[in-house]
């Protein structure tokens, strides 16, 4: 639940799409067309995985940082980093070109729990904070990623 | 930057990315069969590359990078095409 604080905990969003990356990841079948056939077939998720890669690990690490500006802080402020758990090679990529300092704690929960796709960083958070990981006052930059290619950033200090 | 020089900065960025030592990144060696860095790790050396040399190597272009050979003498056209 959040309601009214003196205190601001969650900064501005950073988000946005780029729509000239729709085939990236997406639906090869039309629904419409699928139903339309007289033996219809399940439709398959495409993805060009390295292009995804160098979209997801780099250009998501700029707009890391623009969460980070807008909310007036810098990764040395950081006490959590909490990103879409996709894979974990894109967290490590992410956080090397972040320049992620190590005293800053990584969500790292893709590896028991898989992608969790949209659920993934509340998942990722509340997982943290169970084993420790996170507490309350840390300041943790959340962000998620996907198909679109859609993006969303923002800093938040824990509840 | 000479060859060599491109070489050595190469070396440090596969280092960073993959964690060879920078030592076994020589011209013949193949990324895959030889250094053991794979499609993913590939596409940040390339990134990293990208800035340190301040060149462009598309996507498609990088399948064909398949040594260490390829990738310095790609650089060293796309320095002199630039």
């Amino acid at each position: 639940m959040i309601g009214p604080s003196e205190t601001p905990a969650i900064g501005p969003v950073v988000w946005g799409s780029d729509g000239e990356q729709y085939d990236l990841i997406r639906q090869r079948e039309d629904w419409r067309d699928v139903m339309a056939s007289d033996s219809p077939e399940m439709p398959h998720l495409v993805m060009q995985g390295n292009e995804v890669f160098r979209w997801a690990s780099f250009s998501m690490a700029k707009t890391a940082h623009q969460a980070l500006d807008r909310a007036g802080v810098s990764v040395e402020d950081l006490d959590c980093f909490i990103p879409h758990q996709a894979n974990n090679r894109i967290t490590d990529a992410m956080a090397r070109a972040m320049k992620l300092p190590s005293h800053v704690r990584i969500a790292r929960d893709v590896i028991d729990s898989g992608n969790t796709s949209a659920a993934s960083v509340p998942l990722a958070l509340e997982r943290m904070i169970r084993d420790g990981d996170a507490k309350s006052g840390d300041v943790a930059l959340l962000i998620a990623f996907g198909a679109g290619l859609a993006y969303a950033a923002q800093v938040v200090t824990l509840p | 930057m000479s060859t060599e020089e491109i070489r050595a900065a190469l070396a440090d960025i596969v280092n960073e990315v993959a964690g060879v030592d920078a030592d076994d990144v020589q011209l013949e060696k193949s990324f895959v069969d030889d250094l053991d860095v794979d499609s993913l790790s590939m596409v940040e050396v390339v990134v990293e590359a990208e800035e340190k040399f301040g060149v462009t190597i598309p996507d498609d272009q990088v399948k064909n990078l398949k040594t260490v050979g390829d990738a310095v003498s790609y650089i060293e056209r796309a320095r002199a095409a630039a």
